[in-house]
């Protein structure tokens, strides 16, 4: 048997991918790279905007028509917004909702026939949480889990209707599938999750993710552990003391912005404001010269004017702000803010979407050219042909080179130039 | 060879274009050379290093390097008790110390270089001394004798020697220099050999090169120490007649569990000979008290050896357990309260050993090398005997590197005093 696998959205939907597709490698499928070849086509799916529903739906009927007799299997985050709708589209054999992912196998076996195909919020699968996964197929940077759900409700976000609370896998699981994924070869690990912010707070041991954190270099060899986005307000003086100290964790922060403007952030019932954002930023770049700090960007939140958009540009403008990933406001059903009158118009909004990309991709360019001279350590990721290898550095850039040298630990670069959207290097 | 290293790192910093300064508010790097022989020596050096935090802290971009033993020992968990520590040279990596520095000043951060240096013998520098009167030239570098207590091999690597023409070049550079006074360095000196070579040969080719007044050499083992090294000792007279020479116990059966190869009789023995044949030989020497296992009666020993060799002077310490040494896995060790006591006796008796000593010069003529204003002032001089006392005395006037002949009035301890008398 064979099967292709696409996945959409966040770093944690990649890890769910996974835990879905090592048991039928397990079992003996073989994953295949386009769907013509496959007997069955996994899409794992995401709802996080509207666009990310509808990209769902165009893919399952274009990749029915391009492999009519593949039966298809949906999982993820649409299933539980809009899973009937998928279940009848053509060719649909199967939608399964986000905790019936793990179960995929014994679907497919025949073992388990009914299934509720949405089942948000109803709790994880002990075997799953304690199982996880051994290698993260194909990647040298492999995602580690270490928690489900989410307990803010920001009004614009659908996200904690469909993956419920926060659950916090036990640490002492988290490290021994770190182990493992080591063993298997990995050079990095990235602690992912819905919002791995909250971690641990569910947990009665009064572990959080710093305490994690520190266990993970303790007592495991982890050459590079990178974290996945954090909130402003989750990121303490103790938190930058214990990256700075170790130049294992990884010089990269993913802080999540949404918006320059109190007042929108108020409406948005975001738990910080932007002062909080400018200190952690600027304290980040303190503490570590070469951090690189991402963020998040919503554009045309109904609440927005154009006063509330010069606001967040300015601020970001002014800060240590390595790229950004920019999202037009998507209205979901059943969200608070979806109930707000609309500022601006349409094209006022892609007006701003565009200004702000562009402020991005300015931040980025200056940031890359600011590493210039510099010496990285970054760890393998693949060959990108032609004898070129492609490296990630501590910060979060590529680092093209010519050289492939073997190595579990991150490699030193001295950084020669910039390029498309990356760095030149060579190893020192 | 710790103060040699010292010099080598500022040469080799030198050399790439660093200034040296000796207020460390005022540097851009700051590196701290450090001692691993005893635990003790390791915890002066953590408290230095937390000191140069603050003045991390006043500039981030300062750079902070820990050198050494210890560095080579702690490596990486060095970082973790010291954050504000950028890197990590172990004594066999100083050669890449510049490049290593520039990659942290471009970003790189925590870097060790531990590369234990097994053929570094940091030849080809064109290092000397320059216009120091009295200079060092390391003949080798490691030790290969694992004593069950020592740390040193396993730090420093095992032992590399140098070609005797390579010494005889950099010692005549130093001389060239203006050196008058050469100290020829090795962790197991006695041990030397290269070819045909050993300690016998480089002291004689050594001793005949013009303008080197004095010649020394540290540190010898009582094991590898031979007779004719002792020869070459009582035939040169710009051989300086003392010999520090480390006995460690003078109970067979610690020596033995120490892997010392020699016997209290044995060392006696070399002791005799020296003496015989030495004039005036000045015989000085290390000493542990507390060894693990060391009963009163093994102590007792060691005592009865010192009254037999009478040292003129002795370093004695308390066993320090040393991580990864086979002492460790000795059982019956009496504990700190019964070696403190013992090391209070060595130093007691010592103290009256030195003191006999030195009143015997009272009255006596030397010869002294001038090496330095004494601490006092006042135009005071303290200066070196051929057999390495100090000694203070009113300069009238001289120039380090100066031989004068002094006559003793007096002690004030482990110093002499006296005045210039002329001939």
């Amino acid at each position: 048997m064979t099967f292709y696998m696409i996945n959409f959205g966040c770093k944690t939907n990649r890890y769910d991918a996974v835990t879905m597709s090592l048991p039928l490698l397990d079992r003996g499928y073989r994953e295949v790279s386009g769907p013509g070849e496959a007997d069955l086509i996994l899409i794992n799916t995401c709802t996080v905007t509207a666009r990310s529903d509808a990209k769902a739906r165009a893919s399952i009927r274009r990749l029915h028509r391009a492999n009519p007799s593949a039966s298809i299997v949906v999982a993820g985050c649409s299933v539980e917004t809009q899973g009937e709708l998928i279940s009848n589209l053509p060719g649909v054999d199967l939608a399964l909702g986000l905790h019936e992912r793990s179960k995929l196998h014994y679907f497919l076996e025949g073992r388990v026939r009914s299934h509720t195909g949405s089942n948000a919020g109803s709790g994880i699968q002990a075997d799953y949480w304690r199982e996880g996964i051994d290698r993260f197929p194909g990647r040298s940077r492999a995602y580690l889990k270490i928690q489900e759900g989410c307990n803010n409700s920001c009004s614009y976000c659908v996200i904690p209707s469909v993956r419920g609370k926060s659950i916090s896998r036990q640490s002492d699981h988290v490290i021994r599938e770190a182990v493992k994924l080591l063993q298997a070869g990995h050079t990095e690990l990235v602690l992912t999750g819905i919002h791995i912010g909250h971690y641990g707070w569910d947990l009665n041991d009064r572990t959080n993710l710093e305490v994690l954190v520190a266990r993970l270099l303790d007592e495991t060899d982890v050459p590079m552990l990178r974290l996945g986005s954090l909130n402003p307000d989750e990121i303490s003086t103790g938190f930058l003391d214990l990256m700075a100290s170790n130049k294992r964790i990884a010089r990269h922060l993913h802080i999540p912005l949404q918006s320059g403007s109190d007042n929108v952030l108020a409406s948005m019932a975001r738990s910080y404001r932007s002062r909080k954002f400018e200190e952690v930023t600027t304290r980040a770049t303190e503490y570590m010269p070469l951090i690189n700090v991402g963020s998040d960007v919503i554009v045309g939140f109904p609440t927005e004017s154009a006063m509330d958009f010069s606001e967040t540009r300015r601020l970001i403008e002014n800060l240590p702000v390595g790229y950004l990933h920019v999202f037009r406001y998507s209205d979901r059903t059943g969200t608070r803010a979806s109930d707000l009158d609309k500022c601006a118009t349409t094209e006022e909004v892609t007006r701003r979407a565009r200004e702000i990309k562009k402020l991005g991709s300015k931040k980025k360019h200056n940031f890359h050219l600011s590493m210039v001279g510099k010496v990285l350590p970054a760890v393998y990721e693949r060959e990108i042909g032609s004898g070129d290898h492609v490296y990630r550095s501590t910060n979060y850039i590529k680092v093209y080179a010519g050289e492939h040298v073997k190595s579990s630990d991150p490699l030193l670069f001295d950084i020669k130039g910039i390029t498309r959207d990356g760095l030149a290097g060579s190893v020192v | 060879m710790n103060e040699y290293d010292s010099e080598l790192v500022r040469h080799i910093m030198s050399s790439s274009g660093y200034q040296i300064v000796e207020d460390p508010a005022a540097a851009e790097v700051i590196l701290v050379n450090t001692c691993s022989v005893r635990q003790h020596a390791e915890q002066r050096v953590l408290g230095r290093i937390g000191e140069l935090n603050k003045l991390k802290l006043e500039e981030a971009g300062r750079i902070i390097g820990v050198l050494g033993c210890m560095a080579q020992r702690m490596g990486d968990k060095l970082f973790e008790s010291a954050r504000h520590v950028d890197l990590i040279v172990g004594p066999g990596s100083y050669r890449k110390l510049p490049e290593t520095i520039d990659l942290i000043t471009r970003g790189a951060e925590q870097l060790s270089v531990l590369d234990n240096g097994r053929i570094e013998t940091y030849e080809g520098l064109g290092h000397a001394a320059a216009g120091e009167v009295s200079a060092r030239v390391p003949i080798m570098r490691g030790c290969s004798e694992f004593c069950t207590y020592c740390i040193v091999p396993s730090v420093r690597g095992e032992e590399r020697n140098r070609t005797p023409e390579d010494v005889l070049l950099e010692v005549e550079k130093t001389i060239a220099n203006g050196s008058v006074e050469v100290t020829l360095l090795g962790q197991n000196i006695t041990a030397y050999r290269h070819g045909d070579v050993g300690l016998d040969g480089i002291l004689d080719a050594v001793s005949k090169l013009n303008g080197l007044m004095r010649l020394r050499f540290v540190t010898s083992h009582p094991r590898h120490l031979s007779e004719s090294v002792i020869d070459i000792m009582a035939s040169r007279p710009n051989i300086c007649n003392s010999i520090h020479l480390p006995v460690q116990s003078g109970s067979n059966r610690i020596l033995k569990l120490m892997g010392r190869g020699y016997s209290a009789e044995d060392y006696i023995e070399k002791a005799r000979l020296l003496r015989n044949k030495v004039d005036q030989v000045s015989i000085t020497t290390d000493i542990i008290a507390g060894f693990p296992g060391e009963t009163r009666d093994d102590f007792e020993q060691t005592l009865s050896l010192m009254n037999e060799v009478k040292f003129d002077s002795a370093f004695t310490f308390k066993y320090s357990p040393r991580p990864g040494t086979p002492a460790l896995k000795l059982p019956s060790y009496e504990g700190s309260t019964e070696s403190q006591d013992r090391l209070e006796e060595l130093i007691d008796l010592q103290r009256r050993h030195t003191a006999v000593k030195n009143n015997s010069f009272v009255g006596k003529t030397v010869e002294v090398m001038v090496d330095r204003p004494s601490k006092k002032g006042d135009g005071e001089v303290f200066g070196k005997t051929t057999c390495a006392r100090g000694v203070v005395f009113d300069g009238m006037g001289c120039q380090a590197g100066d031989l004068v002949k002094v006559s003793i009035s007096g002690t004030t301890g482990p110093t002499l005093l006296g005045r210039i008398v002329e001939e």
